[in-house]
């Protein structure tokens, strides 16, 4: 009997086209738009091309031959040259400018000046790398000149390390800050599984559908129909978000989940705790399901949102002024539990998001379970 | 007795939907509920099927109280709800076998049963199709077969023909008569008196949740004074012989209206020759004349004071 009644919800939620759309193609174009929109920091630099530029030697002196070697040594990553350099002077540098076969010119005088037509990344990064030759420039200038005992020790400062300030991780792998908008939105995804719960509810409950009606009257205990709809929900949704997970992984290329079975046992948490808001919101008030559908998208979306879904410091913010929403916030939660995978080598911060989940997902099975359970009804 | 229902109260806030409604079915019957839109006939029904909660009375169904968990007696029970109730997902033969298998857990016997069900409704060309792709007559006739797949021995049928087409109305109203001769008891409720009329071996009318007549066709049409009515077209009727055509024998009301003039006669004999005779003595001119038998609108409008197609 489990299994016939399992079977056809299984089936029936497979033909449920927006069902379909909504937890398994929305998540995937979303993730699609994020690769292209953010792709990750680490693919920007070896991605980069070489930036043509033109060096007008106005005054040639040492420091334009020392700029100049400089310039040919900067790299965006190994055997990357960060330019391709055509020197020569500021009225040829010019013309090439106009016909777009360089993308600046650096004009080697006293000042290190520089001209463009246009303004892109390109541009930025020649006018970065500039002012920051400058800037080095009159830090050793200043060094030698005020405290030349320390003048050696500022060399080999200024040679070890070029970056102020560097990424660290705490532990774990390397953490790219791009994926965390792609585990808001697997968080998201996962709470998607309302509408499995919400359409349930709709069939179960004999006030709120005729084949609520109809079911209500057979001799199946309802605790078997209820069991058999909500594990079929559980079963179709978890499954959606792994389809989510390994597109991902290995369609987009994206780093998540580099530990794949507790990274999808807070995935399947996740849609647990997502089908059983549905069946939660679909069965305590007797509204229309459409305004209780978006009841659930509006509650998802928000959540989503903010766990960092369009603007990952919101997070944060909320973090630090209203600190409870993120406690109780599932796709915070859920997102953070990623996370907190993918940058910490060990499991402290992971198992505290676990258990939290965990026992969230226990409070909203109860609750629905106990909702959806009426044995007869007031109305009809 | 499969169904017994004494004094039955239901109340939706200050409404009070069944007012100490008093029932019995026996086995075999084909028992009517009769009455207009919103008289509490659906409510009585769910009711009984320990869908609803009720402020006071007993409800027993095959001789035992009925509750949500009285599973043996709901095993018995086929249910066709008032508004189609079947997964839009699933294909018609889908729908019924898995309805089907709420009731049956052997795979065998319910592919038997299925494929009867099928038969019985004539739906074979549409075992494939999705509920969307039917016609409301061949929805309504899924619907029946996803209730009485499993052979039961009562059956709830709540308006089972409401805009359907007239050849499915027959094909249905055929089918049920075909179950009460194979067993089954059933419980059919309508506003429809025609179908009501042609089908069910017993009736009760029901009107704001209380029982005003109750019996077999003929016992509830002999409870009444109208035992004819006699309708006259006639193009102009002088209002001079109003109280004289009135005063014949057995007619005991007068209903002119323009072209028309309806006579409703209580017991008695040769009542249209009476008629007849009278516009020939005031040489009344007249088209058609024509008879009619007590429906039980009749009886309703008799008793209540409105019509039963409100």
């Amino acid at each position: 009997m489990f299994l016939h009644l399992f079977l056809y919800r299984l089936k029936s939620f497979f033909r449920t086209r927006s069902i379909i759309f909504w937890t398994m193609l929305f998540p995937i174009l979303l993730s699609t738009l994020f690769k292209f929109a953010f792709g990750s920091s680490s693919d920007i630099l070896e991605n980069y091309k070489t930036i043509p530029v033109g060096a007008a030697v106005v005054s040639e002196n040492a420091e334009t031959e020392s700029f100049l070697s400089i310039l040919k040594s900067a790299e965006f990553s190994k055997d990357n040259p960060m330019f391709s350099i055509k020197a020569g002077d500021l009225e040829s540098s010019k013309k090439l400018l106009a016909d777009g076969q360089i993308d600046g010119i650096i004009i080697l005088d006293s000042s290190f000046s520089v001209l463009f037509s246009k303004s892109n990344i390109n541009q930025s990064i020649i006018r970065q790398f500039v002012n920051r030759y400058i800037q080095t420039v009159k830090i050793v200038t200043d060094i030698a000149s005020v405290s030349p005992e320390n003048f050696s020790k500022t060399l080999s400062l200024l040679e070890e390390n070029p970056a102020y300030l560097q990424s660290v991780t705490v532990g774990g792998e390397k953490s790219d800050p791009m994926l965390q908008y792609f585990y808001a939105l697997i968080a998201m995804a996962c709470l998607y599984g309302s509408f499995l719960g919400l359409q349930n509810s709709h069939s179960i409950q004999a006030n709120l559908s005729a084949l609520g009606a109809r079911r209500h009257v057979t001799p199946t205990s309802r605790k078997l129909l209820i069991i058999a709809d909500t594990l079929a929900a559980y079963l179709i949704h978890f499954l959606s978000i792994i389809v989510l997970y390994l597109y991902i992984r290995f369609v987009l290329q994206m780093p998540v989940g580099p530990q794949p079975a507790p990274f999808l046992l807070i995935c399947l948490l996740g849609s647990v705790i997502g089908v059983s808001i549905g069946q939660c919101v679909g069965s305590l008030a007797r509204k229309s399901e459409n305004l209780k559908m978006a009841l659930t998208l509006g509650f998802s979306m928000l959540s989503s949102i903010f766990s960092g879904l369009m603007y990952a410091d919101i997070k944060y913010y909320i973090g630090k002024n209203a600190p409870i929403i993120n406690k109780i916030n599932p796709a915070t939660l859920i997102s953070d539990a990623f996370y907190s995978l993918s940058v910490y080598s060990d499991y402290d911060r992971f198992s505290s998001s676990l258990i939290t989940l965990a026992l969230m997902s226990a409070a909203l099975i109860i609750i629905s379970y106990f909702s959806i359970k009426r044995g007869k009804y007031a109305s009809i | 007795m499969v169904i017994r229902v004494e004094n039955l109260v239901k109340r939706y806030g200050d409404l009070v939907a069944l007012d100490h409604i008093n029932l019995s079915i026996r086995q075999g019957e084909i028992f009517g509920l009769l009455g207009p839109n919103g008289s509490g006939k659906t409510t009585l029904i769910n009711c009984i099927l320990s869908l609803l909660t009720y402020n006071k009375g007993e409800i027993e169904v095959f001789g035992k109280p009925m509750n949500p968990d009285t599973y043996d007696s709901k095993r018995k029970i086929g249910v066709v709800m008032q508004n189609v109730a079947v997964f839009e997902e699933l294909t018609v033969w889908e729908n019924i076998d898995y309805f089907c298998g709420l009731y049956v857990g052997d795979k065998k016997e319910r592919k038997t049963l299925v494929e009867e069900a099928i038969s019985f409704v004539g739906l074979e060309d549409f075992q494939k199709f999705y509920p969307k792709k039917l016609s409301g007559g061949l929805l309504r006739r899924l619907n029946i077969a996803c209730g009485i797949a499993h052979k039961p021995s009562l059956i709830f049928l709540d308006e089972p023909t409401v805009a359907v087409d007239p050849q499915s109305r027959n094909k249905i109203l055929e089918g049920i008569q075909e179950l009460n001769r194979k067993g089954a008891t059933i419980i059919y409720t309508s506003h429809y008196m025609e179908e009501v009329e042609q089908i069910c071996t017993r009736i009760a009318i029901i009107d704001k949740g209380r029982t005003v007549a109750e019996g077999t066709n003929d016992e509830l049409k002999s409870m009444i004074k109208t035992t004819e009515t006699i309708h006259i077209e006639t193009v102009d009727f002088p209002e001079s012989l109003i109280t004289s055509i009135q005063s014949l024998p057995n007619i005991y009301k007068t209903d002119i209206l323009p072209g028309k003039i309806t006579l409703r006669c209580s017991r008695g004999k040769h009542n249209l020759i009476h008629v007849l005779d009278f516009l020939k003595k005031h040489e009344i001119v007249f088209g058609r004349v024509y008879t009619e038998l007590p429906t039980l609108n009749d009886v309703f409008l008799e008793i209540t004071g409105k019509e039963l197609r409100d």
